[in-house]
This record gives C-alpha cells, structure tokens and sequence, in this order.
C-alpha cells in the first residue's frame, strides 16, 4: 500500500500562521466594533423622564396619609 | 446605539427602545432615561419602625415612597404587583422633588423613605428628592438591597441619613437562584455604607430550608460583626409564602428565636425578630447594663428611655439616630 504523500496531509507553517490571522481576524474584528460602540456609551445617570409612560392619575391625599400596604 | 446602563452590577445592554432589567431605564434615541422620574406609584406616611428601622427616628413617621421597577426578580417578593411590573401597567402621580418635603412635613414626617421597590433603580429621583428633603431639614431613608455599584452608591450615600439593606443570604447560590443577582456587590454596599458613616439597619428575611441553617445564620452574623460592627442592629424578618414561593412554609417561631439567640452568640448586640410577635421580639436593651431602653409592639412605640443618644442608667452611647 502506498502512504500519502506528507506535504499534503501536514499544515505549513506558513498556511497555519495565515489561518490562525484570517480567524482572529473573523472574531476580533467584530468584536472590536462592538467594544467600541459600547466603550462609548456607558451610562451611570439617566436624563431625567418627562413623560411617565404609563396612567398619571393626581396624587391621592387621602390614602397618603395611611401606612401604605407594601412591604418596607 | 445601544447603550450599556452601568449603574448596577447587571450592567445591562439597553438596544434602542427597550429598556434594562429593571424596567424603567429606557433607550429613547440612544439617550438613557429614567421613566419614572417624578412619578410615584405609591405614596404612604408610615411610621419608621416598619422599614423596619428601630435605631433611627424611633416613634416617628417616615414619608414613604416608591416608583415601579426592580433590578432584584426574587421569587418570594412581597411587593411584587409593583416591582416586577412595567411602568405601562401601573398607575403613578407627578410628584416633583421640591414638592416631598413639603407634603412630608404636611404629614408631619421627620424623614423620608425611598421604599418598596428598590430607590437603586429610581436613583435620580432619589438623588434629586433627597437633596430637597435635606434643605428642608428631614433626613433621608433608604430602603434597598444594596445591589449597585460602588461609584454611584458612594454618592447616594452622601445625601441620605440612614441604610435599611437586606442581605438575603451570605451565598451567591441564594441570590442567583432565588433573586437573580449576585452577593458580593451588596457586600461592597454594606462596607461603603459603613466607611461613609451612615447610620445603617441590615435585615434578613429566614426562609424555611433556603437560608435558615444554624451554620449559615452564624455565618452571615459572624460577617457583620467583622466587616460592619457588633453594634450594627440585625433584624431578623418571618418569610410568608408569596408571588412565586408559595410551596414553602411560614418560618416558625422556633427558627426566628433559635437565630437570634446564634446572632447575640456571634456578639452582636441589637438583634430583633420581625414580622412575629414573640417576647421582647422588637425591644431594645441596653448592651452594657440591660436596661430596657425602647418598648416596641408592632411598629408602635410604647416605651423610650434613650436621652441624647444614651442609657439613662449607664450612661453608654446607643447606636443610633436619635430624636
Ligand atoms: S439599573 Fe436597571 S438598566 Fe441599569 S444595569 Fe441595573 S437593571 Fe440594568
Ligand atoms: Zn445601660
């Protein structure tokens, strides 16, 4: 039987190195991007809302001045 | 654009138009903003005793409020129809910061409590309040787990009076499985508190089975004394099946006295048991002559002997805020 031919089957250096480049770049490249992205919008204080989102309704003074029913 | 909110530890990614965890810190065009600023869902006088505080302002009322949302999902809330809910679903008032003193001290209040939820999620609001109820001459009272991060908290701390946080558990099992979140962030909360000189209450709810072991007792006492003081007031709290923890039973008596009795073990000296009347459950004594110093049932108190701070007997300092 006859063995395959080594240069085949074995990596070069070289096209190891080239592929290990062309799958850091896959990963890094995007990643890079997004830590970028990120980097720049990190927020610790909010903008203070306008608008509450859900029914506004006056405050009612009498139920104010009971001990609320909620935990705390 | 996304934005990443990195006001608690969840540092949540916000894309544009949904909001982080919490619910109510929301991506509008790429800017955060907090959407329930100035809208309370609930607004209460109660007296202070039931934050629980009992070292601060005792027999007095505290103006209590709340907006929706929680950064915290624990399966055993007991104020979940508000702090698991979205801003859309609940009802809430305008009530702008300039105006809390002055409805607190039409109550009569002589502090007020950002309660219920949790005041980490409605931080400006709380912020922005606390500054007015100062310059109104009323202190300032929060009542949160302490899951923040510690440059925000640094500087919520320097305009509050007082810290109720609960420390559910001394594992970050606990906390993961049953809340969501981590331990060692309310660890850091509990240590900055502390380091800025703010009076502060820790509380720990036992629930059968999940947290309640003599080793895990001893365990979250032995912490406190080390990390915060034997003077630090531990309250320990009676779970009542809830929300999503309704196949667990009631703590029974036996393990509220059993903890306490492990926590004045561990050396600390102001422990109470909430939610249970049991004898001297909510009393105060003295830790150096055993004086009865505050009488207390169900948040009323009957009885305060306390003068300037200290036993009319011994003359030893109490820790506290006191009147
Ligand atoms: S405060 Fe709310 S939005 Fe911000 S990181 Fe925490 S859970 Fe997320
Ligand atoms: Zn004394």
């Amino acid at each position: 039987m006859q063995s395959p031919d080594i240069r085949r089957v074995v990596m070069s250096r070289r096209g190891f190195l080239l592929r290990i480049t062309a799958l850091c770049a896959v990963i890094a490249v995007p990643m890079a991007r997004w830590i970028r992205q990120t980097e720049d919008t990190r927020v610790v204080q909010a903008l203070r809302g306008r608008y509450y989102p859900g029914p506004v309704r006056p405050l009612d003074q009498e139920s104010v001045s009971r001990p609320g029913k909620w935990a705390g | 654009m996304i934005i990443r909110c990195d006001l608690c530890p969840k540092r949540c990614m916000i894309e544009p138009g949904q909001s982080g965890e919490c619910r109510i810190r929301v991506n509008l065009d790429g800017r955060l903003v907090a959407v329930t600023y100035g809208h309370p869902c609930t607004v209460h006088v109660d007296p202070i005793e039931k934050k629980p505080f009992f070292h601060f302002l005792p027999g007095t009322t505290s103006l209590s409020l709340a907006t929706v949302g929680c950064n915290l999902h624990c399966k055993n809330c007991q104020n979940w129809e508000i702090s698991q809910q979205n801003p859309e679903e609940v009802p809430a008032s305008p009530l702008s910061p300039a105006e809390i003193p002055k409805l607190a001290a039409a109550h009569g209040c002589r502090s007020v409590s950002y309660t219920y939820t949790d005041p980490v999620v409605y931080y400006e609001y709380t912020a922005d309040s606390s500054l007015c109820v100062r310059e109104a001459g009323l202190k300032n009272a929060l009542v949160t787990a302490g899951y923040i991060n510690r440059e925000p908290w640094t500087e919520l701390c320097r305009k509050v009076d007082a810290v109720r946080i609960d420390l559910k558990a001394l594992t970050d099992k606990f906390y993961q499985d049953i809340c969501g979140a981590t331990l060692q962030p309310v660890l850091d909360s509990l240590i900055t508190t502390r380091s800025l000189g703010v009076h502060i209450e820790v509380i720990n709810l036992l629930i059968p089975t999940l947290n309640d072991s003599d080793r895990e007792i001893r365990a979250l006492c032995q912490w406190i004394v080390q990390n915060l003081g034997r003077e630090i007031p531990l309250h320990f709290s009676r779970f009542f099946p809830n929300y999503q923890m309704k196949n667990l039973p009631p703590t029974p008596a036996s393990a509220l006295i059993r903890a306490r009795e492990i926590a004045r073990s561990a050396g600390l000296y102001y422990v109470y048991l909430g939610n249970i009347l049991v004898p001297d459950g909510e009393n105060t004594f003295c830790p150096e002559c055993g004086d009865l110093l505050i009488e207390r049932r169900a948040f009323e108190v009957l009885k305060n002997t306390i003068e300037n701070g200290r036993c009319p007997r011994c003359n030893r300092q109490i820790y506290g805020v006191w009147l």
